[in-house]
């Protein structure tokens, strides 16, 4: 009733004077703290892959990565502030002054606590690798997350603009997603010739894995013009018995070797010997590729698909 | 009165020990000093759910090893957590772990279907028993085989967290989470405590209890569903703790004997001290990474427990 009564014509001077003195003091205070928090004025929403919104400030400079393909999008996208970056997942080794930035554990499972604790103003995520509940809990307890995906090769074309937009330097992401882009678009030129060949990439020797069609790396094998023979397979990564692969017979067997130790990795390769039936055994093209370049979705990828290319086609 | 004080002394070095092992839960972590957030938000429902899951897996022990008479009966044994085995891997590699703040809802479903089976067998009219305990051991295989199966059909993604998972984690807690379930585990465990005498009959066996007018098969089925509704909320909040449900209830009846009036809350308060505890070694000693608790329950747990087993042999 008191606040209708401040509105009503009838009010008296006394009163009228009382009310703007109000409404001026609740305005110098905003002021006051408008300025203090200047980073929440300057707040922003991203959407993420999971679609969820994500406020974040105009320039975080606390940041966390979760895997080591996004520690290296976002040290590439902070260019010579890498200092925003606060923690890496483990093995984030590219660029190498990552190696010095605290670990938080694995992108499988990292420590909750360490991430918490380290107060970032922007998480990056991966849904290829993260824990969908870890991310959840993160949220939870109030960290802005952001989410990107690597379903397929737009797919992280998109993530390093999403990353540009959510560190605040949106022209650096759209100028590393162009790059890729035109990277992408000349390989695929060059792979468009004629004798396209069924192509095995191997992840995992003792029990096989191989790649399946919801990994980007089924895209890579496609845009170097090759033929992914787990193409219909719905699984990113399926495990397939050796005998389904002597059946599908691809041309080339690819070994991707992770990691520093690439003895294991050649000693799998060595094991299709056994089986001289295979095409790729036959001529030859049964071939260890060493390189974090490839597995990575990041810029480097396009080095990646050079190495691949070569790989398959010669 | 010698035998009265001793029965003291073993509460209050429970509590003792609860209290100090959710002191150092609070106080050890990743991160060397941390700051209140940290403590409020991640240790503390920590320490509330380790206190709930092992309150309940004691105590389901315990009562387990007084239905059957069978002192190797153990939370795990009659299958239900092979249920939620079977729920939780299926839910993560189908994306459908929905989640009641950090309580796996399909890892429930999963423990509430084999209950529901254990139930109906335990329910009809002349099952013994020893049947309704073979069916647990049988349904457990069956559990385990589906997760191996589930495992080699499905893509590998996701399964790797369900997997650490099931050896007992406790790093999903959330604060509503934690509180929920020390409610629950809280009112089930005094459910089964109240019925202490019914236990207490049941130490005679089960001719021993009929001849003592006892209504065995509905003992049992009361006691199966309190047990396993306990059993399905700890697996679910915290995978496959081991060791605890087993070896808690035995080292108790050392210090209070096999009655259960006294055994059932002193289970409580060594069950909860002792995964509060666990689980605070878990995260500490190979930081940043965290030991699944399972694995420090049975690593520091069984040489403990052979090591006072016979060294009180020798004096007696």
């Amino acid at each position: 009733m008191r606040f209708f009564r401040i509105m009503s014509p009838r009010l008296g001077d006394r009163r009228r004077l009382g009310a703007m003195v109000r409404v001026l003091t609740i305005a110098v205070v905003c002021a006051v703290h408008g300025s203090t928090w200047g980073g929440v004025s300057a707040e922003r929403e991203v959407v993420d892959a999971t679609g969820a919104k994500v406020k974040l400030s105009a320039q975080p400079s606390r940041i966390v990565t979760l895997a080591p393909s996004l520690g290296e999008l976002a040290a590439d996208l902070s260019e010579d502030e890498i200092s925003r970056i606060v923690g890496v997942s483990e093995f984030s080794d590219y660029p190498p002054m990552l190696m010095k930035v605290p670990s938080v554990g694995s992108y499988a499972k990292f420590n909750l606590e360490k991430v918490f604790a380290l107060k970032p103003d922007l998480v990056l995520a991966t849904l290829d690798g993260n824990s969908k509940d870890q991310v959840l809990h993160l949220r939870e307890l109030g960290l802005p997350v952001v989410v990107v995906a690597t379903e397929s090769l737009s797919d992280v074309e998109a993530s390093m603009r999403m990353v540009g937009l959510a560190m605040g330097v949106p022209q650096r992401g759209e100028r590393m997603a162009a790059q890729f882009a035109r990277g992408l678009q000349r390989i695929r030129e060059k792979a468009s010739r004629p004798g396209v060949r069924r192509v095995l990439i191997q992840v995992g020797g003792d029990p096989l894995v191989v790649v399946g069609a919801k990994s980007f790396l089924h895209d890579v094998v496609v845009a170097i013009g090759g033929v992914n023979v787990y193409a219909d397979s719905a699984a990113r990564y399926p495990r397939p018995s050796i005998e389904d692969v002597l059946r599908r017979n691809p041309d080339v067997i690819v070994v991707l070797s992770l990691g520093k130790d690439e003895k294991a990795f050649r000693q799998m390769a060595a094991r299709w010997a056994k089986f001289p039936g295979i095409n790729a055994v036959k001529s030859g093209r049964v071939r260890v590729l060493k390189g974090d370049q490839v597995v990575r979705p990041t810029i480097r990828l396009l080095e990646g698909l050079s190495l691949l290319e070569k790989a398959v086609q010669e | 009165v010698n035998r009265a004080s001793g029965v003291f002394r073993a509460y209050v070095v429970g509590v003792v020990f609860w209290v100090f092992a959710f002191i150092l839960a609070l106080k050890l972590g990743a991160v060397p000093d941390a700051d209140l957030g940290v403590i409020t938000q991640l240790r503390l429902p920590r320490a509330v759910l380790a206190s709930a899951v092992g309150m309940g897996l004691a105590v389901a022990g315990a009562a387990l090893q007084a239905l059957f008479s069978n002192p190797l009966c153990d939370p795990y044994t009659l299958g239900i957590s092979s249920g939620s085995a079977v729920g939780a891997v299926v839910g993560a590699t189908l994306g459908l772990n929905w989640l009641f703040s950090g309580l796996a809802g399909t890892a429930f479903v999963g423990a509430l279907i084999f209950t529901g089976f254990l139930y109906l067998l335990a329910a009809r009219p002349g099952t013994g028993n020893l049947t309704v305990l073979l069916a647990g051991v049988m349904l457990s295989f069956l559990g385990s085989s589906l997760v191996a199966l589930w495992m080699s059909v499905s893509d590998a993604n996701g399964i790797q967290g369900a997997l650490l998972w099931l050896l007992g984690d406790l790093s999903r807690a959330r604060i509503e989470g934690a509180a929920f379930s020390i409610g629950v585990a809280g009112l089930l465990v005094s459910l089964l405590w109240s019925r202490w005498r019914e236990m207490d009959a049941l130490l005679m066996g089960e001719e021993g209890a009929l001849s003592l007018g006892i209504d065995v098969a509905g003992v049992r089925r009361r006691l199966i569903l309190l047990t396993s509704l306990l059993i399905a909320l700890c697996v679910s909040a915290a995978g496959m703790i081991g060791f605890v449900g087993l070896v808690v209830p035995h080292f108790a009846r050392r210090f209070v004997g096999s009655l259960h009036l006294r055994l059932i809350p002193l289970c409580a308060i060594w069950g909860a001290a002792a995964v509060t505890l666990a689980d605070c070694l878990a995260r500490v000693v190979v930081r940043p990474y965290e030991l699944p608790v399972g694995v420090v329950t049975a690593l520091f747990g069984a040489p403990i427990f052979l090591w006072v087993m016979l060294r009180t042999r020798e004096h007696e």
